[in-house]
């Protein structure tokens, strides 16, 4: 019997993420502002800033105070990452095991499930260190597992995401099972 | 008569949940559907 490969493609809804409106101090500590940090450049040392009423600001970060340099330049990685990555993932199912049974003996199939995850940079900046932490559940339906969930886990880390370049990771497997009577024929028939 | 005609089991995938982190924050998460990622929520 030929084993049969399947393939489906879910695009992933994306949950939005925002960024936070915090209260910076000047490098001599006389004024503050509230803003929202929208984009630093390593290179340069500069931010760039959404403050009051939506305008928006770009200013080396030399003129904030130490501990809000540290801040940007820790988030600067993050807030790049918002912006620039995006998932898409495939799905993929192969059957591995599939009986021939007799009539009134159960039926069986095998498959093999599982998922390869898509990371894209949209940005011209590279981006190192990306973790995909990853889960998904499988009902386990047959009479003694009384539709248990499993849950699957994992994680990879990919080192870097070259610009406007994708990584994929691919997930552990999950077996799932289905089971159904061949039912015995009616025998002798009607005769007459 | 058919015998045993009903009985059927088949596992069911619920679907994926995918968390994005960059300097251990999560930058980004993505779900198959709404079911799987309450039930990630859950199970967290």
């Amino acid at each position: 019997m030929k084993i049969r490969d399947l393939l489906l493609i879910i695009c992933f809804p994306l949950t939005a993420v925002f960024g936070e409106m915090r209260t910076y101090v000047s490098k001599d500590g006389k004024k503050t502002f509230r803003g929202e940090l929208i984009e630093y450049e390593s290179s340069t040392r500069k931010a760039k800033m959404r403050i009051a009423r939506g305008k928006v600001l770009t200013f080396p970060i030399e003129i904030l105070s130490k501990q809000d340099q540290k801040y940007v330049e820790e988030q600067g990685p993050i807030v790049q990452a918002k912006k620039a990555l995006s998932i898409d993932t495939k799905h993929y199912s192969k059957r591995t095991e599939k009986n021939k049974p007799a009539q009134g003996q159960w039926h069986f199939e095998k498959y093999d499930h599982n998922y390869i995850v898509t990371v894209e940079n949209n940005r011209d900046e590279m981006l190192k260190d990306v973790t995909v932490e990853y889960l998904f559940f499988v009902e386990r339906n047959r009479r003694q597992y009384q539709n248990k969930i499993e849950k699957i886990s994992g994680s990879d880390t990919i080192d870097l995401v070259l610009s406007n370049g994708t990584e994929t990771i691919t997930t552990k497997s999950a077996n799932l099972e289905s089971w159904s009577d061949n039912p015995v024929m009616p025998s002798g028939g009607g005769g007459g | 008569m058919v015998k045993g005609a009903e009985s059927k089991y088949r596992d069911k995938l619920l679907g994926l949940v995918v968390h994005l982190k960059v300097n251990g924050e999560i930058i980004k998460t993505g779900a198959s559907n709404d079911k799987v990622l309450a039930l990630s929520e859950e199970t967290e």
